[in-house]
């Protein structure tokens, strides 16, 4: 019934921020025209454009017509070949998850984005495995001891961290490792450079989202540990002579862990839709960055396909959060 | 920082003789946070770029839009000419940070303002009168939450161009909805106080009460909350800069800055490095006051 219930808010959320994000790029029918055609089309082209999609129809017909053809309901209009546009798409012209055809690219959305898409989780995956298990060691270490000068190192290095801006530390990363110390790539277009593996240029961007991140995340952790430690189970597990790393481990460890288990899993939808600054600065070709060009182009069609990706993966992983933290906490499940 | 016991208070018609004037009470608590390093050093570094950004026409050496083509040669910095060196142009380093400090004193107040009274207005509302109003904010409110907050900010301001004016916009929609959740959990453990059933049974309107009665004694956990969006709304500005969407050039944006000369890293690093370490200290700042004020309201 509660997973029943999420999931009917989730499908919401997509339907809401679809209508969103269509109205944003696609109120005034006359710039959608131009922008698909590009800055050098002839107003010919332009109105012939306007007539096949039906522009001038109420916004509402548009926006409900955007949806068919992203479920595959109806045929993509941009498909007709008398349209002159070379639009080509292995995949028809009529099927589902039919994102339509980036104007920045000249492909369809769906030969780029993925590609995109599976750069950034490879990115994101690697940040994550390193992020989780330091910040949760750090944490419950410095949360087992409060006030101590682990505790207090961890602290001010975790502010000072997570104070710093991804392009910030990017730049004096760069400083050390690329100009000082020339151990590092500038740039990793993941291409296989003469003097840089793709291996190595991946260590730079990993490095500022670990940087950034890591402090968050083991202050979360640290803040959940000090709150259980003060708990009266655990006195009682003292008191009652259980080995300290048994109290730790068994009492401890579990209830402390409730908490940031959401703040980490939603570390997995900062890391795939936030590192667009992380992706510039490096020059890495991620979905964020791809966004961000998209979106300064002016192409409309890989704006509206990658918002509606990056907030599919936004609502599942607080789908996947909530009903974990359900399944951690019995409190919650019987209520 | 909750030394006012609010209970016995008169309303608000009179400022009543017993009650310490505004001066006083502002400047004990500042005296309070003496006691935190870490609430001393923040001050000290906001009210470092506090002062740069006041007094930034009166010590900056130079235009910060003025170029010194004699510099392009070797823009270098620790010259007696330009301290800091010179930018890609060669514009002098020293007044674009400095007047830098100024754009980031103005466009992030004015977001983190406009956010706070509309997220306050939002949780109250929700918090105070419970039932559908609340059902629809909480609801619309988890929405925008959900929605990535770059992409947001992406999506905004390249549909309606950069500016000052769109990143308040953008900075308040896409906090309002967390500030508004903060205030509706204060409000609801607020309401259930005698004081606000007194002031019901008076007959005072659910305005007054929101306003007079609840705001000030939620306000503690509020002004921690502010001093971590404040820092955060200094990193927003400085990324949609650096992204190319902030502020149009050729005024000094710290975000900006570092965006236009980040090519140039391998030969001269200091271009991006200046204003990089700027924003980031100004952030370090408000996180420290933030650590310090609740280090110091759980200690009382």
């Amino acid at each position: 019934m509660f997973i029943l219930k999420r999931l009917g808010l989730m499908v919401l959320t997509m339907v809401v921020s679809s209508f969103l994000v269509f109205s944003v790029n696609e109120f005034t029918p006359g710039s959608v025209a131009s922008k698909t055609l590009g800055p050098y089309a002839s107003d010919a082209q332009k109105l012939i454009l306007f007539e096949r999609l039906q522009l001038d129809d109420p916004f509402f017909f548009r926006y409900f017509r955007w949806l068919g053809v992203l479920t595959g309901v109806i045929e993509d209009p941009l498909g007709d070949p008398a349209l002159n546009l070379h639009f080509t798409d292995p995949r028809g012209h009529q099927y589902f998850a039919n994102f339509g055809y980036s104007t920045l690219y000249k492909a369809p959305v769906n030969d780029i984005i993925w590609k995109r898409l599976a750069n950034t989780l490879a990115l994101a995956g690697i940040a994550f495995a390193i992020i989780v298990p330091l910040s949760m060691l750090f944490g419950i270490l410095s949360g087992m001891s409060e006030g101590s000068v682990l505790d207090r190192t961890l602290s001010y290095t975790g502010i000072t961290l997570t104070s710093i801006p991804e392009f910030a530390s990017g730049v004096m990363l760069m400083a050390i490792f690329v100009v000082w110390l020339g151990w590092l790539p500038g740039t990793s277009p993941l291409l296989e450079l003469p003097e840089w593996s793709v291996a190595e240029q991946f260590v730079l961007p990993v490095l500022i989202l670990v940087l950034y991140d890591f402090g968050y995340v083991a202050r979360m952790v640290r803040g959940s540990m000090v709150e259980v430690m003060t708990r009266p189970y655990i006195r009682t597990a003292v008191l009652k002579g259980l080995p300290y790393r048994r109290v730790i481990l068994k009492h401890g460890l579990r209830n402390a862990m409730i908490a940031p288990f959401t703040v980490i899993l939603l570390q997995i939808n900062f890391l795939i839709t936030g590192v667009v600054v992380t992706e510039v600065v490096t020059g890495f070709p991620g979905f964020g960055r791809m966004l961000l060009d998209a979106a300064l182009f002016g192409d409309i069609t890989l704006v509206e396909a990658a918002t509606m990706v990056a907030v599919l993966i936004a609502v599942s992983t607080q789908l996947v959060g909530d009903v974990g933290y359900m399944y951690l906490n019995p409190r919650i499940r019987f209520t | 920082m909750t030394d006012q016991a609010t209970v016995d208070r008169p309303a608000a018609s009179a400022p009543a003789e017993a009650r310490p004037g505004a001066l006083r009470r502002y400047g004990s608590a500042l005296w309070l946070l003496r006691e935190s390093k870490a609430a001393i050093i923040g001050i000290t570094l906001i009210a470092f770029w506090l002062l740069a950004a006041v007094f930034a026409p009166v010590v900056s050496p130079y235009e910060p839009n003025g170029q010194d083509f004699a510099a392009l040669a070797d823009p270098s910095p620790f010259q007696s000419t330009h301290l800091l060196g010179t930018d890609h142009i060669g514009r002098d380093m020293l007044s674009r940070v400095l007047w830098g400090a100024r754009t980031v004193f103005t466009v992030a107040p004015i977001a983190v303002i406009a956010a706070y009274a509309a997220g306050i207005a939002l949780g109250m509302l929700a918090g105070y009168y419970r039932g559908w109003i609340d059902t629809l904010i909480s609801r619309v409110s988890d929405i925008i939450l959900s929605f990535p907050v770059l992409i947001l900010y992406i999506i905004l301001i390249t549909t309606f161009d950069p500016s000052a004016f769109n990143i308040v916009v953008a900075v308040v929609l896409a906090f309002s909805p967390g500030i508004g959740r903060i205030v509706r959990g204060l409000v609801l453990e607020l309401r259930s106080n005698e004081y606000v059933s007194a002031a019901q049974i008076r007959g005072e309107s659910g305005f007054f009460i929101m306003l007079v009665e609840i705001l000030p004694n939620a306000r503690g956990p509020l002004i921690v909350d502010a001093c971590l969006r404040f820092g955060y709304t200094v990193i927003t500005i400085g990324v949609l800069g650096f992204l190319g969407l902030g502020l149009p050039p050729p005024d000094p944006d710290w975000g900006g800055m570092v965006k236009e000369t980040t090519a140039l890293m391998t030969i001269y690093p200091h271009m991006a490095l200046i204003p990089s370490i700027a924003l980031s200290s100004l952030v370090i700042g408000f996180n420290l006051l933030a650590d310090g004020l609740r280090e110091i309201s759980l200690r009382d």
